[in-house]
């Protein structure tokens, strides 16, 4: 008998000996699995790249602080996100942190070790990159890992401050309150603002306040905006006045933005602060309404740029780059 | 040979309970990375709709108190459980998907605007082994939404008094602002006969309040006042405590102005007077809360006289001449 009980034995042992070395190691293997993962560079941007498009960064209003030592960045928008919930990055802390990225990123996002650059690109082509940090790769490096999000961007860094929703106004069954009461009062009166009603197909007016400082009137370009840009309704028209010196003096719509600096400026005079309101005459048409928006651009904004989808976050593609 | 054929097997039993070992840890990874996923999206889900739900809570309690006339007796605790009760319903709904959902609402109180109540929760999302716990502070806007959020404070005090109505969005009090007046031994109770106020709470742009005053024809004030806005306030209540019937409040506040019906002849005269036209005023009953003001004619056409009455450091807060 050739197969003896030894060799039985001899072959248990093996057996279980083999089986405990390939469980420890499988376990081993893990480990160093896990502990290369933890020090990878594809962990790193991964984690970088998330930490500065879903954290606002702390403390959360960063941006606005003069030192930034002590500052963990992210770029999340906390106004816009508090309401939508998306991902959107703020274009003020993007700006804060192009003036000092590698004081904020290195040691913070990324190891001090690791190089990075982060390029943010807008998928509308007409608009340009924004270079938040952007050096040549260095050719020696072995491996560089890109992450490469999708978020949305307040790119050129609008602000909406008054906006007249006609086409949805023009939808509901039911009038509801549609603008403020304006100080050309209401009533029969020729120089009395009554309210368009859609729902009776009415002429008449919207109006709404907005108030503006010279500080707002020095740092940016407002717009007259419409949605469409080419109105179909033949009576549209427009004025902006203040109450303590109201106008008749109403204007037609130009199919185009009209910038309205020179005109708040001579409305404003010499006061720092003024509230002045936006008035938009309208057939009553359901069929031909449209959307208004008094938009604040940055000052110098070009015209080419002046357009009704830049006033919503625009989808951008958010490239960081790491390496050793 | 058996026993032997068996032990022969053992070697390829035990690779096999590796096998099976490593497919089963994988899947589990698998489990728990999409797991992660959905937790954080139920979160992100309730933390969105969190402010929502507040601002209709908020809006039931204010309409229960306008109909009834009758005030909350702790408004942060109520408002706090009817807030408790309608989360708990909202997150009874991710039962079905197999996460366990929790939302505690810690407190609600003022915010530092008084145009926002501020709430604190914590929400918790459970599914499997995976726990995710967030903390919030959020602000619910009284003045911003979908729906108007309106003032129970005048139906408070007039209950018991003729009662405040409402007509064409204002609070129309009819006799009650008067008998209220009249029975607190206020004088010149009668220049409220008629009055109104505005109903829904509006935030005034016309910031800083001196603009009120810019011209001698007071167009900004009339503005003002035609548009029912309220204008933050030391004295005035916050809308919390505007819910328990206080006129008054040691809380940042807001304060409106409550309009005397026009009149139709300019008979006042300027050194007549009555309890200054500024709600927390003319509803602060604690003592001699209830000051007088002269009148400002701030509009008129054809026979009616638009008038309110201010004291000096309200004119003073709104660049109204002092008298």
């Amino acid at each position: 008998m050739v197969f003896s009980i030894d060799i039985m034995m001899a072959l248990i042992i093996i057996t279980v000996i083999l089986g405990v070395s390939a469980d420890a190691m499988d376990i081993v293997g893990s480990k160093m699995e896990d502990y290369s993962y933890g020090n990878s560079l594809e962990r790193i941007a991964q984690a970088g790249a998330d930490m500065l498009v879903k954290t606002p960064g702390n403390p959360e209003n960063w941006e606005k602080f003069p030192d930034v030592n002590g500052v963990t960045p992210g770029l999340s928008d906390l106004e816009i996100n508090k309401k939508t919930h998306s991902n959107v990055i703020s274009m003020v802390k993007i700006k804060r942190l192009e003036e000092n990225y590698d004081k904020l990123i290195n040691g913070n996002v990324i190891p001090s070790h690791c190089k990075s650059t982060l390029v943010i690109y807008p998928v509308d082509q007409s608009l340009e990159p924004i270079n938040v940090k952007d050096i040549g790769e260095n050719d020696s490096s072995s491996e560089v890992f890109v992450e490469n999000r999708t978020v949305l961007c307040n790119y050129l860094n609008t602000t909406e401050m008054v906006f007249i929703n006609a086409r949805d106004q023009s939808l509901l069954s039911s009038q509801n309150q549609f603008g403020d009461e304006c100080p050309h009062g209401e009533g029969t009166g020729s120089q009395s603002h009554e309210k368009v009603d859609y729902k009776n197909r009415e002429a008449g007016w919207v109006c709404y306040p907005l108030r503006v400082t010279d500080g707002m009137l020095n740092s940016t370009d407002f717009y007259l905006i419409t949605d469409p840009a080419s109105i179909e309704d033949p009576v549209a028209m427009w004025m902006i006045d203040r109450p303590e010196n109201r106008t008749e003096y109403t204007q037609l719509f130009q199919n185009k933005p009209i910038l309205l600096n020179g005109m708040i400026e001579g409305i404003m005079g010499n006061n720092s602060t003024a509230v002045l309101w936006l008035h938009v005459y309208s057939s009553g048409n359901p069929d031909k309404a449209f959307n208004t928006h008094l938009a604040a651009f940055p000052k110098g904004t070009p015209p080419e740029n002046v357009k009704v989808q830049y006033l919503t976050p625009q989808p951008c593609y958010f490239v960081f780059k790491v390496w050793v | 040979m058996s026993l032997a054929s068996f032990f022969l097997i053992l070697p390829a039993f035990l690779l096999l309970m590796v096998l099976v070992d490593l497919s089963t840890n994988e899947a589990q990874t698998q489990e728990a990375n999409l797991n992660s996923h959905e937790v954080l999206g139920v979160a992100t889900d309730l933390e969105t709709n969190l402010p929502f739900i507040g601002r209709e809570v908020i809006r039931d309690k204010s309409l229960e108190v306008v109909n009834s006339g009758i005030p909350l007796s702790n408004s942060r605790k109520e408002v706090k459980e009817e807030f408790q009760n309608r989360m708990d319903k909202y997150c009874s709904k991710y039962a079905d998907k197999g996460v366990l959902v929790e939302c505690i609402i810690l407190k609600v109180d003022n915010s530092y605007d008084p145009f926002c109540v501020e709430v604190k929760s914590i929400i918790t999302v459970e599914k499997g082994t995976l726990k995710h716990n967030v903390n919030l502070t959020q602000n619910i806007s009284l003045t911003n939404g979908s729906f108007p959020i309106y003032d129970p404070l005048p139906f408070v005090k007039c209950r018991g008094h003729g009662g405040a109505t409402i007509k064409e969005e204002r609070i129309s009090y009819g006799s009650s602002l008067a008998n209220y007046l009249q029975s607190r031994g206020i004088k010149n109770y009668e220049a409220y006969e008629n009055a109104t106020s505005p109903l829904s709470i509006k935030k005034c742009p016309y910031d800083p309040y001196i603009l009120h005053g810019n011209t001698n024809e007071l167009v900004n004030l009339k503005n003002c006042i035609d548009n029912g806005f309220y204008h933050e306030s030391n004295d005035g209540a916050c809308f919390l405590c505007r819910l328990e019937g206080k006129g008054i409040c040691s809380h940042y506040g807001m304060e409106t102005f409550i309009i005397p019906a026009p009149t139709i002849s300019p008979c006042m005269n300027n050194s007549s007077t009555a309890p200054s036209s500024v709600d927390h005023v003319i509803f602060n009953d604690t003592g001699h809360g209830t000051y007088s003001g002269h009148p400002i004619l701030y509009f008129s056409s054809e026979n009616h006289y638009f008038s309110l009455y201010l004291d000096n450091s309200h004119r003073q807060k709104y660049g109204v001449p002092i008298f």
